[in-house]
């Protein structure tokens, strides 16, 4: 009772910062371009400042507030805010082009607010579950699940697998930068003494995504372009809202989708959304419809990449894999911090767990309430020139790689991983597959050692229980598997499709 | 195809290659216990590079490929903005964070085609002030002071 007593005063005295959240990631998510993660790993030098519970809501409101705010541009410009909202332009678009963007905006903000409320609610009860079950994986298990998030997000951020898992492994070796954890032997330090204590993960953060993006930015003139502003009443917010509220089985339905496929380490909102979108559209009496701007369409992909948000905590919270890069974020500020990362987290943090997933439900309830007047307004902000933001971006992230360790040398770091993950992204190498890499990189190299000492170096260790063979067999599966799948499918083509 | 996508395209190969090859370097005279951990990755890296070049070679083209073209201005545009920003850094040292953002906010959007000046000097004005108060002020983080200054 003291817990729950003490949980909901913690909320309550954060709550203004939730709002904020929610505010800040509604207002980021409708910029094209940014999204929640690239929020939050500017806002880094303040929310590490923060006490850690307080630094954790504000992060996850802003992450459920930026999955709803990128519905703002995607209905009325075309234009996704966020990779989650992609599927939302299909049918919400069209809805604005036929006179109900009003409509559309509600029912995205709506769908979101529920899907992400209801994800929240199930995590809440299933990490409990989920975290007693990760405490039987010990070092051996804990190595094999890092690969396997190595080698899911190589091949759901990238299009080809063999480059996510060179960006993968790359991430892992630079992990390994600094003093060796058992024989202390410096490696791959350039000789730079701010480096044997290993590669910054703040400024590697920094450059691969918030510099990087800014490299593509300035080749824009503005963001999107064009902008409008719509015009509101209270009879088309009513009608939205009846319009999300008659398709119950279809939020749901998204929602899951939502939570499970948050679950998966990298696979994302974007994911999240087209596979809720396609399943809408398969479970539909009229798939035909989809596409031309019905309700269904824009609550199966905001229902859905709002719930992707609370999944993505589950793992984060039960085996200290981050299902998202903004759960990465999160982790560099738990270990910033000095929290135990892995399966023994939610043991000696289980009050921050629960609170945080509360917060996201809290965040998510606000979003429907306190989103809708904003969402309005929202439409001017589609048009700010990049020649001027990339400059504000740039000189603020700068801060956020020097408060890391406090060395002038990681603004520099930040800078080169900013050039790499430039050129990761213009030749098709996913730089979220290297920062996870990198971020997991000592821990995995942790387990590896800790196993192979226990063992006596003997490689077998590694098959040495049920838990890791299963694992090992569904890495094997989710590396060969499209591939048989698809020499499979050319062998027996299905007839059926054809006709 | 120009010497310059050439190297674009094999940039990455090469920045990983020659970067898994100096700390191969670093770790070739440790005990095995001690290196056997990351010749494991480098060895990953390589049997993927490996994997790449046999596809291209099965399909007949290269997978190392550039997303999109940029035209001569995108050039000229991605060059500047990295110039201003390794020059800020640059300065942050000599000059301290506060005073090299304030000039790095005034001159890198002029340089990148934006004429407003009051715009331009407000929003450098209005982005420091407010870096100086939250990080300076309420969080106490002590950013850059620069040689000149400290």
């Amino acid at each position: 009772m003291d817990f729950i007593f003490s949980m909901g005063q913690l909320l309550i005295s954060n709550l203004w910062l939730i709002v904020l959240g929610v505010l800040v990631g509604i207002l980021v998510g409708a910029i094209p371009g940014f999204s929640a993660a690239n929020t939050l790993i500017m806002l880094l030098p303040l929310t590490i400042s923060m006490e850690i519970h307080s630094a954790l809501f504000f992060m996850a409101a802003v992450y459920a507030g930026a999955n709803s705010g990128g519905s703002v541009p995607a209905i009325l410009v075309q234009t996704p805010g966020t990779g989650g909202s992609v599927a939302t332009t299909f049918d919400g678009y069209p809805m604005a082009q036929k006179g109900l963007a009003q409509q559309a905006l509600v029912i995205a903000l709506v769908a979101s607010s529920i899907g992400g409320s209801f994800a929240s609610v199930i995590a809440l009860f299933a990490t409990p579950f989920l975290a007693n079950f990760a405490l039987q994986f010990k070092n051996v298990e804990m190595f094999i699940v890092i690969l396997f998030g190595i080698v899911l997000i190589a091949q759901i951020s990238g299009k080809n697998l063999a480059k996510g898992l060179i960006a993968g492994f790359f991430g892992l070796l630079l992990g390994a930068v600094g003093f060796d954890q058992m024989w202390d032997i410096p490696r791959g330090t350039f000789g730079v003494l701010e480096l044997y204590e290993g590669m910054p993960k703040l400024a590697a953060l920094i450059g691969m995504f918030a510099i990087s993006e800014c490299m593509f930015m300035v080749n824009k003139k503005s963001i999107t372009g064009k902008s409008e502003m719509i015009k509101t009443s209270w009879e088309g917010t009513k009608e939205g809202i009846l319009m999300t509220v008659r398709d119950r089985v279809g939020l749901i339905r998204s929602a899951i989708i939502g939570l499970l496929v948050g679950i998966l380490p990298g696979a994302g909102a974007s994911i999240g959304s087209m596979v809720s979108y396609q399943q809408a559209r398969n479970f539909s009496k009229h798939p035909e419809r989809f596409g031309t701007g019905i309700p269904e369409g824009v609550v199966a992909s905001e229902a859905a990449n709002s719930s992707v948000t609370a999944g993505a905590l589950i793992p984060l919270f039960t085996l200290g894999i981050p299902g998202s890069t903004t759960t990465m974020v999160m982790l560099v500020v738990l270990q910033a911090h000095g929290l135990p990362i892995g399966p023994r987290l939610f043991e000696t943090a289980a009050p921050l767990a629960y609170s945080v997933l509360l917060a996201m439900l809290v965040g998510s309830l606000l979003m429907g309430v306190i989103g809708i007047p904003i969402t309005y307004k929202l439409s001017k902000i589609t048009v700010i020139p990049t020649s001027i933001l990339a400059p504000v971006i740039v000189s603020i992230t700068v801060v956020g790689a020097f408060v890391g360790r406090g060395y002038y040398v990681d603004i520099l770091i930040a800078f080169i991983f900013g050039c790499i993950g430039y050129l990761m992204k213009k030749t098709g190498y996913p730089p979220h597959a290297t920062v996870l890499g990198l971020i997991l990189g000592p821990m995995a190299e942790g387990y590896f050692l800790r196993a192979m000492r226990i063992s006596g170096n003997s490689i077998t260790t590694f098959f040495s229980s049920p838990i890791a063979v299963v694992l090992w067999i569904l890495l094997l599966i989710s590396v060969f598997g499209p591939s048989i799948y698809r020499i499979f499918k050319s062998n027996f083509p299905n007839r059926h499709l054809d006709t | 195809m120009n010497l310059k996508e050439q190297l674009l395209k094999l940039s990455m190969p090469l920045i990983i290659g020659v970067f898994s090859l100096y700390y191969l370097s670093t770790v070739w005279d440790a005990p095995w216990e001690a290196k056997d951990y990351s010749v494991g990755l480098i060895v990953g890296i390589f049997v993927s590079f490996m994997f790449l070049l046999y596809k291209d070679l099965r399909n007949g083209k290269s997978s190392q490929v550039v997303s999109k073209h940029m035209s001569k201005d995108d050039s000229k545009r991605l060059i500047s903005i990295l110039m201003l920003a390794l020059l800020f850094v640059v300065s942050i040292y000599f000059l301290g964070y506060y005073l090299a953002t304030l000039i790095f906010l005034i001159i890198a959007p002029w340089l990148l085609g934006y004429k407003h000046k009051r715009s331009i000097f407000l929003t450098a004005l209005i982005v420091t002030t407010l870096t100086y108060i939250l990080f300076g002020l309420f969080l106490h983080s002590r950013l850059p002071q620069g040689l000149f200054f400290s």
